[in-house]
């Protein structure tokens, strides 16, 4: 490599910032057909039933739509507290304790219509699910006790609360082998967007990030949660207090997370509450986020990439093709793409040779 | 204009007590450009054994750079450096420390974890031994000072680590030493033992080199001097018999401003009043400091480094709080240029324009309840970025980009933009070209003239005689004198900033 060196890029231009994700995504689907070739299976199906399975008909979009939902309101979710410099990694526990909420409001709510009781319950969730997050927060900002540790944990008491309660107090005795709660009231479905099988679930989410995006980017309010977490001594500086900052993004992170929460109890969930209603879409959530670079714009569109590849792979899995083959696929793309953003902030740089008499090498070894 | 020709005679003996020795170093034609500026052009620099040099020249005149190629940091885009004779080829600073070049660098590249001697032995092939702690205690006893190689690193102040990393060199055996802006950290005392240890260094036939914008030192400390003007050597020549002011007006060329003429403050009514203020342990407290500043003053905090003076600011810009005693205020808007501008003034991975912003974001014109509105954000950026002449032609990029000079203005457009009652001034011009500075100073006289209280805490004395109506200094976290303009000079306020002569007064 003598001869070239990497140099770091001061502001990469957008065409390289266009070029690069695309490059990245073609570099990991062309080593996931290395993959599909050494397993011995046909590349050309493989790819051809992602895409259908996906973007390639109407059937799979609106899978992929189903699935993107709850990756964009836990990217969102992540994005918002990653603005303070706080690590959010309990969405999948926020989702929970959402559909724990919004199951308790139901249940009380009964009687109401179903504009009315979905306003309700989806107040419910966030509150409830909010909560839960400042019970990480709190900590944070009194004693600056580490987020990740106490978000991460939370999850598993969330996920262990749910499952207490349908299999105790909440328990819908009807059912058998699985457990499952009691079923919520009918008009506490969400509705159905013509006669596809997605709910309104989606606009809800783009309802979301439109919010955040105008929270972030474009109020008073997120121009201060920037300053404090860039810096927090600069924050300090301008009299700006960090620690109701830290309570107001992890609360703002837990109600999203807990949107998404609720909307998978009242479309997919069948509704009711049942183990494995999250998903695992909170842990994915962070990756979004991170895959995003906590921009907002960039959440929704990996949220949806990512769904499609989560959709994609389960169609694979269908043509025979080994889960862990199509697993590796998907790592294979997210690891290219992370590459990418990593080699994005250099550019290989032709060193010149300086004009110079003759070098003496040797020289330097023996000078002491 | 001066004429460079004057100048630019080139003599063969260097003054000073220095061996005469043939040249050590000797940088040819050294050009480095970055996206085609040229930062350094057809820069020749001599240097011979038993000299001290000084490189002189203003913020960006490209010292930094020259000094990253001698010590194989850079690569010159042409050029060559030849030492004794030898045209050598570094490629890393490695090579340029086996060939006897070592540098201290402004930012002094040590592991605070470690002790003294294992910073020495880092690096090298060996641990730490009793022979290099023996070693180690020689070069240091021959050079005055008295470091303790077992000492932790992080509990040394800064002219102490800074004296281990000359020791370091010395152990590696260099016999270049490379001093960038040696004594932008040093209080006036601590400057002066620095030099007389390169003093002493240069007597055993080291070369020196040292890059400095303070003309005092220069002439007080060198023995030959080039002067580097927009990456050009724009003269070379013994100190000896150079006039101060001849020197500034090479290094700034046909920018250099009248010297600013301060008047005297017309104190009114307390802005500020600090009683029995105590906050904070150890060397970095203030112990009982009684303090007023009127509006239409500038009150000086002169003090060796490390006295409470960084408290103090922060005690009095209302950031730090006090443990006992009492603040009171009679300020609408309080202005603090803080001593350590990136780390508490700024946020890097924000935009120089929305940096410029920080003091008006939250109300109108720049943004609405709801919403920001950019375009108002951008213009009052534009409008500082050229009434403070900010070094960017792009708002929009991390403001961690910018050079040193360049945080600094940022910091200083924004707080003294907002017209305030209270100023607080932490080594305001502190790494800034001599233009630069007389710049800064003259926006703390206006804000001043404009019914501002000021408190500007500085290390150049000078500075401080300059522009304060009254000097306090520090000693101990506590305020030991207070000078009224007229009473104070150099030594006076050096002799209090020790503690000499205390104990008479006391007695």
């Amino acid at each position: 490599m003598k001869g070239w060196r990497l140099e770091k890029r001061t502001a990469p231009s957008l065409g390289s910032r266009v070029a690069q994700p695309i490059l990245a995504v073609i570099a990991g689907f062309v080593f996931g057909a290395i993959v599909l070739a050494i397993g011995g299976h046909d590349i050309g199906d493989a790819y051809k039933a992602m895409w259908e399975a996906s973007f390639g008909t109407g059937p799979g979009f609106e899978q992929v739509l189903v699935r993107a939902t709850p990756l964009l309101l836990c990217g969102l979710a992540v994005t918002v507290a990653l603005r303070m410099n706080i690590w959010n990694i309990g969405a999948e526990g926020q989702m929970a304790m959402g559909a724990i909420g919004a199951t308790f409001v139901a249940y009380h709510t009964t009687s109401l219509g179903t504009l009315p009781i979905l306003v309700a319950i989806f107040l419910g969730g966030m509150v409830a699910a909010g909560l839960w997050a400042l019970i990480a927060a709190i900590p944070r900002a009194l004693v600056g006790l580490n987020e990740i540790i106490v978000t991460l944990f939370l999850n598993y008491i969330a996920l262990l609360f749910l499952s207490a309660l349908i299999n105790g107090p909440w328990k819908d005795h009807a059912s058998i082998g699985q457990a499952y709660g009691r079923r919520l009231p009918t008009q506490a479905a969400l509705p159905l967007i013509g006669d596809t099988k997605v709910t309104i679930g989606i606009f809800i989410a783009l309802a979301a990030a439109i919010a955040i995006y105008w929270l972030l980017d474009h109020s008073r309010a997120g121009f201060s949660l920037q300053i404090a977490g860039g810096n927090v001594r600069a924050a300090k500086y301008l009299g700006l207090g960090i620690g109701r900052r830290i309570l107001f993004v992890l609360f703002v992170s837990g109600a999203v997370a807990g949107i998404a929460g609720v909307i998978q109890l009242t479309a997919s969930g069948g509704g009711r509450l049942q183990e494995g209603l999250t998903g695992g879409y909170g842990y994915i959530g962070i990756l979004v986020a991170f895959l995003a670079r906590t921009k907002v714009q960039a959440v929704v569109v990996v949220a949806l990439l990512y769904a499609a590849l989560l959709t994609g792979g389960t169609a694979l899995q269908s043509t025979g093709i080994p889960s862990s083959i199509a697993e590796i696929i998907q790592a294979s793309i997210i690891i290219f793409v992370l590459i990418g953003q990593a080699l994005g902030s250099y550019k290989l740089v032709r060193t010149a040779p300086a004009k110079s008499p003759p070098a003496h090498p040797a020289a330097l070894g023996e000078a002491s | 204009m001066v004429a460079p020709a004057e100048t630019q005679a080139v003599d063969g003996t260097p003054s000073g007590e220095g061996r005469a020795d043939a040249l050590t170093l000797f940088a040819r034609g050294i050009t480095k450009s970055f996206d085609g500026k040229f930062a350094n052009e057809d820069v020749d620099l001599e240097l011979r054994g038993g000299e001290i040099h000084a490189l002189l020249g203003e913020n960006g005149a490209g010292k930094t750079t020259l000094i990253s190629v001698l010590c194989g940091q850079y690569k010159a885009d042409s050029g060559a450096v030849e030492i004794d004779g030898e045209v050598l080829h570094f490629s890393s600073p490695r090579d340029a420390l086996r060939a006897g070049v070592g540098v201290v660098h402004q930012d002094l590249r040590q592991i605070t974890r470690f002790s003294v001697i294992e910073n020495v032995v880092l690096g090298s092939d060996h641990g730490p031994s009793r022979e290099a702690e023996k070693k180690v205690e020689e070069i240091g006893k021959g050079l005055g000072f008295e470091l303790d190689p077992k000492a932790n690193v992080g509990s040394l102040s800064v002219g102490e680590r800074q004296q281990l990393e000359i020791i370091k060199l010395l152990y590696r055996g260099s016999r270049i030493l490379i001093l960038d802006e040696p004594t932008a950290v040093l209080a006036p005392e601590q400057s002066r033992q620095l030099f007389s240890a390169l003093r002493r260094l240069a007597g055993e036939g080291k070369a020196i080199v040292f890059v400095s914008h303070r003309l005092r030192e220069v002439t007080e400390a060198a023995d030959r001097v080039t002067v580097l003007r927009h990456g050009k050597v724009v003269a070379k020549r013994p100190v000896e018999g150079a006039d101060p002011a001849e020197l500034a007006a090479l290094m700034v060329g046909d920018d250099a401003e009248p010297p600013l003429t301060v008047t005297p403050g017309k104190p009114a009514e307390p802005v500020l009043v600090l009683m029995d203020a105590r906050c904070g342990s150890g060397r970095r407290a203030l112990t009982g400091v009684d303090l007023t500043v009127h509006r239409g003053e500038i009150v000086g905090v002169a003090g060796v480094s490390g006295n409470g003076q960084v408290e103090l600011a922060e005690a009095a810009a209302g950031m730090r709080k006090l443990d006992r005693g009492h603040r009171e205020d009679h300020a609408e808007q309080i202005a603090f240029i803080p001593e350590d501008r990136l780390a508490t003034g700024l946020v890097g991975s924000m935009s120089i324009e929305d940096n410029l912003a920080f003091r008006r974001y939250d109300r109108g014109p720049m943004s609405t309840p709801l919403f920001l509105r950019r375009s108002k954000i951008r213009g009052w950026a534009n409008e500082l970025i050229e009434r403070f002449a900010v070094p960017t032609n792009r708002p929009q990029l991390n403001v961690a980009a910018l050079s040193g000079g360049g945080l600094q203005r940022v910091i200083i457009a924004r707080e003294i933009s907002e017209q305030p009652d209270l100023l607080i001034a932490s080594q305001p011009t502190r790494g800034l070209d001599v233009v630069s500075a007389a710049g800064v100073r003259a926006q703390i006289v206006a804000a001043r003239d404009k019914g501002a209280g000021c408190l500007v805490v500085s290390e150049d004395l000078d500075e401080l005689l300059h522009l304060s109506d009254r000097i306090v200094v520090m000693l101990g976290g506590q305020i030991v004198a207070m000078l009224e303009r007229g009473e104070a000079d150099r030594a006076t306020l050096g002799r209090k900033m020790t503690g000499v002569g205390e104990a008479e007064v006391a007695a």
